[in-house]
């Protein structure tokens, strides 16, 4: 795993000693809120409804079990118990009190973990595939890249004041797992005709107010231009993204506004004069780093995920449990154990100390000791044997984290909502919870396959319910909560936007909507077809056929 | 946040506790109150001017932030109820049962 040198370990501590003095000044009114706000946004530290909330940087989604159980630690010492993983690969905390956020910080910093970057008009947590460095369909470990990336971006002079917020996603491999397609900049790893790997690069995509699917700027940069040509856009983007209109200032707006193509020949101009500068990445820099990625001692093993969900002696359930969570891994006899935070009727993302504890745990005796968080809100272990996924599963079930589900129509992507939000419009937890609760019965889920619901409290779209198969958006009519749900979003390599069907309603109908949607869809599929492709072929029209009925 | 007040509205002023952001109210005796029903409801312009200056005071002394004026139900029995589902739960806390932090069982053995 990635470990600071003590340059990253200086700045880190620095931060947390400047931020103990920014908050006891704020304390004894030294600063006012205006002055203090900004300051504390830049550690993450957002006040929500009931309190403050702390966004944790989990860099690319990857953690040791040393750091899952300082998360842990805080989540008990100073929040009650619990903490929300998020689409973004982070951990927030909602129960913070902000004269504890120093301590909280410096526990954070000792075991190699901060908030910087979490929040403001910067170069955000760089994310990326959470299988990234194992799946077996992988071109290169793309956390490198992202590596690369952090450095760069981690306290940037010229990019700590966007005209907005600025999300990198980067995949190494040909199904994207890490939605680049809907990112400020999406990097998609690829080989050119000669065999030689680089990225495509996209540019401009986005959900919230405007959802827009990413464009290509160039389709293949080879590795060493990496920072160069990124530093090429983040010039372009910061010199005319609107800053008159919050709104309006992403770079997505400004690349529909120029238009892809004058974008790219700014781009390429701004380019040309660093593109073979200090910024370029001769192959000894991408060789440290990926020294420090270095693939862990496997052992020589046989086996395949797939033969042991077929052999008759393997446990039903725990054939299942195989079947839904585990990926295949680029080493055989190994596994990719995904473990679901979305067991019937939970909240999404949430997962308690002891539970966060308990994966530290499996991940020293069963995964060299790694976790991944996922854009999903689940957690990962990397590096499972499979002849310890019985064991493994066991264990996970004692503590309830062991729901075959992963990618099915339980598996629901849900962000805080009204419950904690002070943004949000509507609720979204109670939903998924009822929704999880109603597509309950795994063999249902299983036939079902897979279907991703995103349910969103507000435009914000943090659960990016843009890109959901079934999206759900909470709106606020007058004061009553209701849900506008959309068909036909997603986040991968073909990524798409949902298309609205029928008006926006209360929890209780969007439920029966959904159950109707499901049902037409295992009506009219053609054998093996998955939801998202029944809905590409037929369109929303057979789906509003159900609605109708059932008006 | 602060919407179109009908003037004869009854109101409330809000605002989070600067230490821990708690959802706090103005009571009737100018201390902040963790009830909504120990709330100093006002229905008039020029009694909720008079309520300011102590608000910002306290805003400008590091005792709280978010200053707000919401509407509320009024029950002259009951004391004043929130209006809305974001006031509801800003009063109360969240709709859902909290994750309880239980320590985990040993893992059932292998069959
Ligand atoms: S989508 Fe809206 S309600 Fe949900 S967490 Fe984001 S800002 Fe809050």
């Amino acid at each position: 795993m990635y470990q600071y040198d003590a340059h990253d370990q200086a700045l880190v501590d620095q931060r947390v000693s400047e931020f103990r003095d920014q908050v006891s000044r704020r304390l004894s009114g030294a600063l006012t809120e205006d002055q203090f706000k900004p300051l504390r946004l830049m550690n993450g530290l957002y006040l929500q409804l009931h309190a403050y909330m702390l966004r944790v940087a989990i860099p690319y989604g990857t953690l040791s079990s040393h750091q899952m159980r300082v998360l842990a630690h805080i989540a008990r010492r100073y929040d009650r118990g619990y903490g929300h993983f998020t689409t973004r690969q982070n951990i927030q905390y909602n129960w913070i009190k902000l004269a504890d956020a120093p301590d909280i910080l410096a526990d954070l910093a000792a075991e190699q973990m901060h908030a910087i970057q979490t929040s403001g008009n910067c170069i955000r947590n760089v994310t990326s595939d959470p299988w990234a460095g194992v799946a077996a369909d992988e071109i290169e470990d793309p956390r490198i890249a992202a590596e690369i990336l952090r450095q760069w971006s981690t306290f940037h002079p010229e990019f700590s004041f966007l005209p907005r917020k600025f999300k990198i996603a980067i995949t190494g491999a040909p199904t994207d797992r890490a939605a680049v397609k809907v990112h400020d900049i999406g990097l998609r790893m690829h080989r050119d005709e000669r065999g030689a790997v680089g990225y495509e690069v996209i540019v401009g995509g986005g959900l919230g107010r405007t959802p827009i699917i990413g464009k290509t700027l160039r389709p293949f940069l080879p590795k060493e231009h990496l920072l160069s040509y990124l530093e090429a856009i983040m010039r372009v983007y910061n010199t005319h993204g609107r800053r008159d209109n919050m709104y309006k200032a992403r770079i997505k707006i400004l690349v529909e506004a120029l238009g892809i193509d004058e974008f790219r020949r700014q781009v390429e101009a701004e380019w040309e004069p660093l593109r073979d500068g200090a910024l370029r990445l001769p192959p000894e820099t991408y060789a440290a780093i990926t020294e420090r990625f270095a693939p862990p001692l496997y052992e020589q093993r046989t086996g395949s995920v797939a033969t042991l969900v077929r052999d008759p002696e393997t446990d039903p359930a725990l054939a299942r449990w195989v079947q839904a969570n585990v990926a295949p891994h680029k080493v055989p006899g190994y596994g990719i154990v995904n473990i679901s935070l979305k067991g019937t009727g939970q909240i999404p993302g949430d997962a308690t100390a002891s539970q966060m504890e308990l994966v530290a745990k499996m991940a020293d005796l069963y995964s060299l000791g790694e976790i991944r968080v996922t854009h999903e809100q689940n957690l990962v272990l990397p590096h499972v044997r499979l002849s310890d996924l019985p064991a493994l599963w066991r264990t996970l079930d004692a503590g309830d984290l062991a729901t075959p589900n992963v990618g099915l129509i339980s598996d629901i992507i849900a962000c805080p909502g009204l419950d904690y939000c002070s943004l949000a419009n509507a609720r979204s937890i109670p939903l998924a919870q009822a929704l999880s609760e109603r597509f309950s019965d795994m063999t249902r889920a299983q036939a079902i396959g897979p279907l991703h619901i995103n349910i969103s409290g507000c435009i914000n779209a943090c659960a990016h319910h843009h890109v959901g198969h079934i999206g759900v958006l909470g709106v606020d009519r007058k004061g009553e909560e209701l849900y506008q749900i959309t068909l036909g979003g997603r986040s991968d390599e073909a990524a798409a936007l949902g298309r609205i069907v029928g008006p926006a309603v209360p929890a209780h109908q969007a439920i029966e909507m959904i159950a109707g949607f499901v049902d037409t869809y295992l009506a009219i599929r053609h054998p093996g077809e998955l939801f998202i492709d029944t809905v590409e072929r037929l369109g929303t029209a057979p789906f509003k056929e159900t609605l109708h009925a059932a008006a | 946040m602060a919407r179109k007040l009908r003037a004869d509205a009854p109101r409330i002023i809000t605002a989070n506790r600067l230490i821990d952001g708690v959802v706090v109210y103005r009571a009737a005796d100018g201390s902040w109150t963790t009830r909504l029903n120990k709330a100093r409801v006002v229905t008039n312009a020029p009694d909720l001017d008079a309520m300011m200056p102590g608000c910002m005071a306290d805003v400008e002394a590091c005792q709280v932030v978010s200053l707000d004026v919401v509407e509320v139900l009024h029950d002259p029995k009951a004391g004043p109820r929130p209006l809305g589902q974001r006031e509801t739960i800003r009063a109360a806390g969240p709709t859902i049962v909290l994750p309880v932090d239980r320590p985990i069982p040993a893992a059932r053995p292998s069959a």
